[in-house]
């Protein structure tokens, strides 16, 4: 075992504890007191070692470690033995040579002490276990009145479909007329969110893109993730593994000039194209993107100046009307990929409106929605 | 789970025959209901092949209420048989007024008409008497088409069947689907006994199908007015064939194609993949999670057989040319037709559909990975 303990990145510190203990080398006489009165056992007498550089006059001797060893108090970072700021040393002490002091920070020790099972660590955003992703279950049905002892008789189907489906009857009549078939995607009902380039940051984004790149490859897992409204770095434009990312097109347009210089070079198509009419979460003015988040490469990417923030405008300004924003831009959309990626307008649900909205993507009949934040006056592109 | 049995037969045949066969597979069913599906008929209703039948229970009231509206519809009685049981009901049927077969003259003014609005307005005055009927309970109506009787209640099959006198002469038939109802989730509704019926096809049963929502949902947004009902599960089985054939004009060798489709990496060798694969995403609501087996009768009187994958005991299918049954149990079939080579019987596997002629000589089989008729 190692004299100074392994330290990890999961290792705690006394600065994770609300309360360190503060001990002068000076004034201690090493009597005991402290350590003996302390009710919750958070400090102890200890042996530490001291380094330090010697640099002695003239070439002859080089410079070395001077090691010494010296008795003191130790804290203890265990969260049983995590200082209560009592004040009982400080009580007990003849030379007022201890003190516990608050951290003044906000309470860490919380998500040390309540577990749940999980392994100590240090950061993260949330201890809670509550993720849906842990949630999903798959439990065996129809057991009621033929329980099936063979499990590879029952077909999980998981995948679900990405692209406008045509009903039936147009299908068996486009088949018939050998016409064009809207590009349907079969992918895994679990799509990474469009978060922008400069939102998140280059690591991070870099980072998903990875994870969703190996559960195809290694995991066959037909992810996807969306690029979000900040565009593409043209290395990955240019890879095979532009085909398990789905391109944004906002309000803002930033990256297309990018997206379509790079078109010629591009070895796959992309997963699909959504298009995001408006920015409906946000309150105002849409969203902004801070200057200090603007650095050389995401303005690169955008094809704006380093270091203003860029706003990305509630609604798409070059529009005049939901017929030119949806049938338009669908159709230039399909065109740029010669009718081989699904192009599909982003919706999304609140409690309060009610609508229909098909488009060139997913032929959508949800009851609600706001991303589409257009009068209703326009609804004749709607089924 | 429900017990089926389903006879096709160049003689007629009393329907006695496919409950006494019912009855040896009683261990399955619990007396929740009986339901039966004549067609090809014999004895006295054979003399009216083409005029509609309404087949039905009605009240003393609903009698009345029959009567002014089909004459209001210009709808002539031409021959009825009613049965007004006086025996004490079985266990657990209740007691009812009247079971009404009856034969109509069509409209004057229907002269003319094309087969297919014919068809239709047939099953419009179906669905208006069942919906009147469903308001104060006097009328219940099963079927209402040429050359097809349908009779249900609940209870048990065998003392049903004595109770109403299901031996009559004026009963038979060559094609007949029968099915003991075995309830398990759901409350006891006599228009939840299988056969279920739309436009002259007929379907039966067994087991559960979980799929049952999405099914609905899809074919009830369909704007057919045929596409209601669903007190049981299995209507949509019914329904899935209906829409197939009537509205998306395919043959019976796509039924499974619709309800069971191939896995994804078997339609990348199969002859047909590109076109299946486009079915299979279309239809994707239709697609049914089993165990199912479907015994069916098409309205050219052929009668099929198909069960999906999860089916652990599969229906069979066994006889001898001129006559044939489908059975979801083994014994069920023994009893029928005891004298038959039980080297031929049949059992459909996961990916094949059988199905016995009108000719009634041979057993025909399909498979899923056959090349497909070029459409029409």
């Amino acid at each position: 075992m190692e004299s100074m303990g392994l330290v990890t990145p999961s290792t705690l510190s006394v600065k994770d504890l609300p309360w360190q203990i503060h001990w002068s080398k000076e004034k201690c006489t090493l009597c005991g007191s402290c350590t003996a009165v302390c009710p919750v056992r958070a400090i102890d007498l200890g042996v530490h070692r001291k380094r330090s550089l010697q640099v002695p006059v003239g070439l002859e001797t080089k410079p070395g470690n001077l090691f010494s060893i010296y008795h003191g108090i130790d804290q203890r970072t265990d969260p049983a033995h995590a200082c209560v700021g009592c004040g009982m040393c400080t009580m007990v002490c003849p030379n007022g040579a201890i003190a516990p002091l608050h951290s003044g920070e906000i309470d860490k020790l919380r998500f040390h002490i309540n577990q749940g099972g999980e392994p100590r660590r240090r950061g993260g955003r949330r201890n809670s276990p509550d993720s849906v992703l842990d949630k999903i279950k798959f439990v065996r049905i129809s057991m009621l009145t033929d329980p099936a002892l063979d499990a590879g008789r029952h077909e999980f189907e998981l995948r679900t479909l990405l692209g406008r489906i045509l009903p039936p009857e147009e299908m068996l009549r486009v088949s018939r007329e050998s016409g064009w078939m809207p590009p349907v995607r079969e992918i895994y009902p679990l799509v990474i969110g469009s978060m922008s380039f400069g939102a998140l940051s280059p690591n991070m984004w870099e980072g998903l893109q990875m994870g969703v790149a190996y559960l195809n490859e290694e995991l066959g897992m037909p992810v996807r993730i969306c690029t979000g409204e900040g565009g593409c770095p043209p290395r990955l434009l240019k890879s095979r593994f532009l085909k398990y990312v789905i391109l944004q097109i906002a309000s803002g347009y930033f990256g297309w000039d990018e997206i379509i210089h790079n078109l010629p070079q591009m070895k796959e198509d992309p997963c699909a194209i959504e298009i995001k009419y408006g920015q409906g979460a946000k309150p105002g003015d849409g969203g902004l993107l801070m200057w200090y988040k603007v650095n050389k490469l995401i303005a690169a990417i955008r094809g704006v100046p380093q270091g203003i923030s860029l706003p990305s405008p509630p609604t798409h300004q070059t529009k005049y009307s939901i017929e030119e924003a949806v049938a338009k831009m669908i159709q230039s959309m399909s065109m740029a990929w010669g009718f081989r990626v699904p192009v599909y307008p982003k919706i999304s649900a609140t409690s309060t409106a009610m609508a229909r909205a098909s488009a060139g993507g997913i032929p959508l009949r949800l009851r609600l929605m706001t991303a589409l934040r257009f009068s209703p006056r326009t609804n004749s592109r709607t089924r | 789970m429900c017990r089926l049995f389903a006879v096709t037969s160049n003689d007629p045949l009393s329907p006695m025959m496919a409950i006494n066969a019912l009855n040896v597979m009683k261990e399955g069913h619990d007396g929740s209901g009986v339901g039966l599906f004549l067609t090809d008929l014999g004895g006295e209703f054979e003399k009216f092949k083409n005029e509609p039948i309404l087949s039905g229970i009605f009240s003393n009231e609903g009698i009345k209420a029959l009567d002014r509206f089909m004459i209001d519809l210009d709808f002539m009685v031409k021959y009825k048989l009613s049965f007004r049981p006086t025996k004490p009901t079985p266990a657990g049927t209740p007691k009812r007024d009247n079971y009404v077969i009856r034969v109509y003259e069509y409209p004057a003014d229907w002269e003319g008409l094309s087969q297919e609005e014919i068809q239709f307005r047939l099953m419009m005055v179906q669905l208006q008497l069942q919906e009147r009927g469903e308001k104060d309970k006097s009328m219940l109506i099963f079927s209402f088409w040429p050359d097809v009787i349908m009779i249900k209640e609940v209870g048990d099959p065998l003392a049903v069947a004595q109770y109403l006198g299901f031996d009559r002469k004026e009963l038979s038939a060559r094609t007949i689907l029968s099915q003991g109802r075995q309830n398990t989730n759901y409350s006891i509704d006599i228009y939840a006994c299988h056969p279920f019926f739309i436009q002259g096809i007929s379907t039966m049963t067994n087991g559960e199908n979980t799929a049952f929502v999405p099914i609905r949902e899809f074919l009830m947004s369909r704007n057919f007015p045929g596409y209601v009902g669903y007190k049981s599960d299995s209507e949509v089985f019914t329904h899935i064939l209906h829409y197939m054939q009537n509205k998306l004009g395919m043959g019976m060798e796509m039924y499974k194609h619709i309800i069971t489709p191939l896995k994804d990496e078997e339609l990348v060798c199969h002859p047909d993949g590109k076109l299946l694969r486009n079915l299979k995403q279309s239809c994707r609501p239709l697609i049914i999670d089993g165990p199912n087996c479907v015994i069916g009768c098409l309205p050219d009187k052929s009668m099929f057989m198909v069960q999906d994958s999860k089916k652990l005991r599969p229906g069979v299918v066994g006889g001898r040319p001129g006559i044939f049954a489908f059975s979801s149990e083994m014994c069920g079939l023994d009893a029928a037709i005891p004298e038959r080579d039980i080297n031929l019987d049949d059992q459909p596997m996961r990916y094949e559909t059988v199905i016995v002629r009108r000719e009634r000589q041979e057993i025909e089989k399909w498979n899923q990975w056959d090349s497909l008729p070029p459409l029409h």
